[in-house]
């Protein structure tokens, strides 16, 4: 997981990307550090439903992206941050 | 971190919780592997519970949004300590009211030593009685 990139981090957005497009859907969950509450979670098929997810988003909430073939995310999933 | 709030004054803790099919599910009451507490704020007038649900809402938290409360002894009498750190919302109000509820120093050295993960000590031992002990906010 690479905790210091940003939602605007182009090589990040790229390999979610190329995620969503070589082995869909990808497993998406919306976590909300320090906000007493717990992750939203979804499923995503198109990139275009990444984006409607992470348009709702405000500060401080982070966007972690893992393949569903691969649960027992050895390479780690891809993380974003508002 | 803004003011600090003595955890001797606290008589409630709130968590915003999620609701489905009119329920909230044990699963709110869980450490991921990263998280070392289980985050909540402290029920105060200002900011009201209804200002932390809106400051979490706003972070982007989808879903039917409730708080529920806990408190601080039936916390204590479960073994867990009450730590303030700065809240991660948008809102500095709500921020300043943030706690955390953690393992005690000697548990968690206690677990280390056995090389057991915190996430999963806290969610098997404390998360079904949080969960049993929360009360939704009327």
């Amino acid at each position: 997981m690479n905790q210091q990139s940003l939602l605007k981090s182009g090589e990040v957005r790229k390999r979610i990307n190329s995620l969503i497009k070589s082995t869909p859907p990808v497993l998406v969950e919306v976590r909300f550090p320090k906000a007493a509450t717990s992750s939203d979670w979804y499923l995503c098929q198109e990139e275009s439903e990444l984006d409607e997810i992470i348009e709702h988003l405000g500060p401080g909430s982070e966007v972690h992206v893992s393949s569903v073939w691969d649960l027992t995310n050895g390479k780690g999933d891809l993380c974003l941050k508002r | 971190m803004g003011r600090k709030f003595p955890v001797s004054e606290l008589t409630e803790l709130i968590r915003v919780v999620a609701l489905s099919k009119d329920e909230f599910k044990l699963s709110e009451f869980m450490l991921r592997k990263s998280e070392n507490g289980l985050s909540l704020f402290a029920r105060v007038e200002k900011p009201s519970p209804a200002e932390v649900i809106e400051a979490v809402r706003l972070m982007g938290k989808r879903g039917d949004l409730i708080a529920v409360s806990l408190k601080p002894r039936d916390i204590r009498n479960m073994g867990l300590t009450i730590v303030q750190t700065p809240g991660g919302t948008g809102n500095e109000e709500v921020n300043a009211i943030h706690f955390e509820l953690r393992l005690p120093f000697f548990r968690r050295l206690w677990i280390r030593l056995r090389r057991i993960p915190v996430h999963e000590y806290f969610n098997e031992s404390y998360s079904h009685k949080l969960f049993r002990a929360a009360l939704v906010l009327t």
